[in-house]
């Protein structure tokens, strides 16, 4: 859906019929037993399409959905320019097929792939592969410098091709990020993969800004999608990345452990917000601008110093990104009893110019840096993407 | 079956470069369409061809023969039990007819075309081209994209099932 937040549950309904339906009349492989049988027992959502062509790739404009799953790949070293407009292509095609509600060429669970609920897939590219693809590297697409506040792991770092699958429904999302891995692997190594979750569809009313593990309301500033702020912020206006965008993901352990030791009056002052609606601690309510310059009777400032909130403003309104970021919470490893966190992914037309600054003074002061640790960091080109026919690349590859 | 000797060109052939269609399907012919054909990736001499024939041309439409540029010979597979109750695979007597008004599916652990005497590799993402001559009428063009598939354990690789035919 264009603008998932009105919410318009039947409207999104009768589309996702009307996809399923012509999947049947046109003969799609699945069968239309198998069809019937799906429609008869998946309630509205399940059947909710976003579109997969259009001048922007969806899943970064997309109202985030419930569940996401982000895989990369190392290449293989004979995956050269020619392969990898064939490995777009089929990509491209599985992506063009499964965020409709059909099955992939060659699915051997076919009746995993049809109910999408809103399954976007979005395709980036690292250094190595615009580099194999001899095409023009933008002077951002590269690792982001090591930070005092780093503890990076290969593992959650990196890669030549980045896969974001995201659906409202997990079941079909794996399916989905399997039919990809299949795919790819004939053209490069899972290098990782790495799951993320928001609150569950239907749990809150679409658009209401989401929680983070610590209970904060997380990503109030964000841009609105389809605004002229928005798209100034995140699209790319020139170059083979044209109607593209960078991601970055900065994948940030948040320590539960030591955040149970912190009363509510110091967490609300790490960030500068109240914890009950994310209003600022100056007043109002969450989308209410804060006042920087209020001070305490004391003589010090409502939002201290040091607080998130602050320290990730610039003064320069052209150094802002957009949010869409996932909650990750894993199995304990070792002695530790939590594993929880974001994986914060940035969308912004220039990383340089607009999200570094920004993470140059979290790095430098941010209470929050306590608490958290950022132990994956991966940046990636998001072409634009394609029409009917085309596919995800042709700007690079075609 | 007589094995084919084959030339190891190794030049691609043109069709990789042809842009699958998102969800479109490759046709050609009077009253025939084609839905979502494939060809399983194979580096070794055969692999094979699935699909969905659908005939609307008002009579049984019968294959005389199927041609590629990438392999040398192309044939009709069925599948049927063997003595022991395992599937195996041989050709199909005559070649198959497509009944009028119906869905012809060519699938894995089922009928397909089989593509003998490979000229090349075929990697996932090339187009092959795969002509379908009938007894009458014109023949049938299928442009099939390449996947790989590991495929159900189903015999269509290298050395396994072509023994005794």
């Amino acid at each position: 859906m264009a603008d998932a937040r009105r919410g318009a549950s039947r409207r999104q309904f009768l589309f996702g019929g009307a996809v399923a339906a012509a999947g049947v009349a046109a003969g799609f492989t699945a069968d239309r037993a198998i069809v019937e049988y799906t429609e008869a027992n998946a309630p509205a959502h399940g059947l909710s399409t976003v579109p997969f062509h259009g001048v922007h790739q969806a899943g970064i404009a997309t109202d985030a959905q419930a569940n996401a799953t982000l895989i990369a790949f190392d290449l293989h070293d004979d995956t050269d320019r020619e392969a990898l407009g064939r490995m777009m292509r089929i990509l491209s095609d599985d992506a063009a097929r499964l965020t409709q509600g059909q099955p992939a060429l060659a699915d051997t669970e076919p009746e995993l792939a049809l109910e999408p609920a809103r399954l976007t897939v979005t395709f980036g590219f690292g250094p190595r592969l615009v580099e194999r693809a001899g095409g023009t590297t933008p002077g951002w697409l590269r690792p982001l410098p090591a930070f005092a506040i780093d503890k990076l792991e290969a593992r959650y770092s990196d890669g030549d091709l980045l896969i974001q699958v995201a659906s409202d429904d997990a079941t079909s999302m794996a399916h989905a990020v399997r039919m990809f891995v299949k795919d790819a692997r004939g053209f490069g190594t899972l290098r990782w993969q790495q799951r993320g979750f928001r609150h569950a569809h239907g749990t809150r009313k679409p658009g209401v800004t989401m929680r983070n593990l610590f209970g904060q309301v997380d990503g109030t500033t964000n841009a609105t999608p389809e605004t002229d702020d928005f798209n100034e912020l995140v699209w790319i206006r020139d170059g083979w990345l044209a109607g593209g965008t960078s991601f970055v993901l900065r994948r940030i352990a948040m320590d539960l452990e030591t955040w149970d030791l912190v009363g509510r009056k110091e967490r609300e002052d790490s960030v500068g917000r109240t914890l009950d609606t994310g209003a600022p601690q100056t007043g109002g309510g969450e989308f209410d601008e804060p006042d920087f310059d209020e001070l305490q009777p004391s003589g010090h400032p409502v939002i201290a110093r040091h607080a998130h909130m602050r320290r990730a403003r610039s003064d320069d309104p052209r150094e802002r990104f957009f949010r869409r970021a996932y909650n990750y919470d894993e199995a304990p490893v070792g002695e530790a009893s939590s594993n929880s966190g974001l994986l914060f992914i940035a969308l912004q037309a220039d990383v340089d110019r607009q999200f570094l600054p920004i993470q140059e003074r979290l790095a430098e002061l941010d209470i929050l840096n306590i608490w958290t640790t950022p132990t994956g960091s991966a940046v990636f080109a998001i072409p634009p993407g394609c029409a009917e026919g085309g596919f995800i690349g042709e700007t690079l590859l075609g | 079956m007589n094995k084919k000797t084959f030339a190891r060109t190794g030049a691609l052939l043109g069709a990789a470069a042809l842009a699958l269609t998102g969800c479109a399907s490759a046709a050609s012919g009077d009253g025939l369409t084609v839905t979502d054909p494939w060809v399983r990736a194979e580096a070794g001499e055969m692999t094979a061809m699935f699909g969905e024939i659908v005939n609307d041309t008002g009579e049984d439409m019968h294959i005389a023969s199927i041609e590629t540029d990438v392999a040398a010979t192309v044939e009709m597979h069925e599948m049927i039990m063997g003595d022991d109750g395992s599937m195996i695979m041989q050709e199909y007597e005559g070649g198959f007819t497509l009944p009028d008004d119906e869905t012809f599916t060519l699938d894995p652990g089922g009928n397909h075309f089989m593509l003998i005497g490979l000229q090349h590799e075929l990697k996932a993402g090339e187009v092959v081209t795969i002509t379908v001559n009938f007894d009458e009428g014109d023949p049938l063009v299928i442009e099939a994209t390449v996947k790989d598939f590991e495929g159900g354990n189903e015999p269509y690789h290298e050395d396994e099932g072509h023994g005794d035919h």
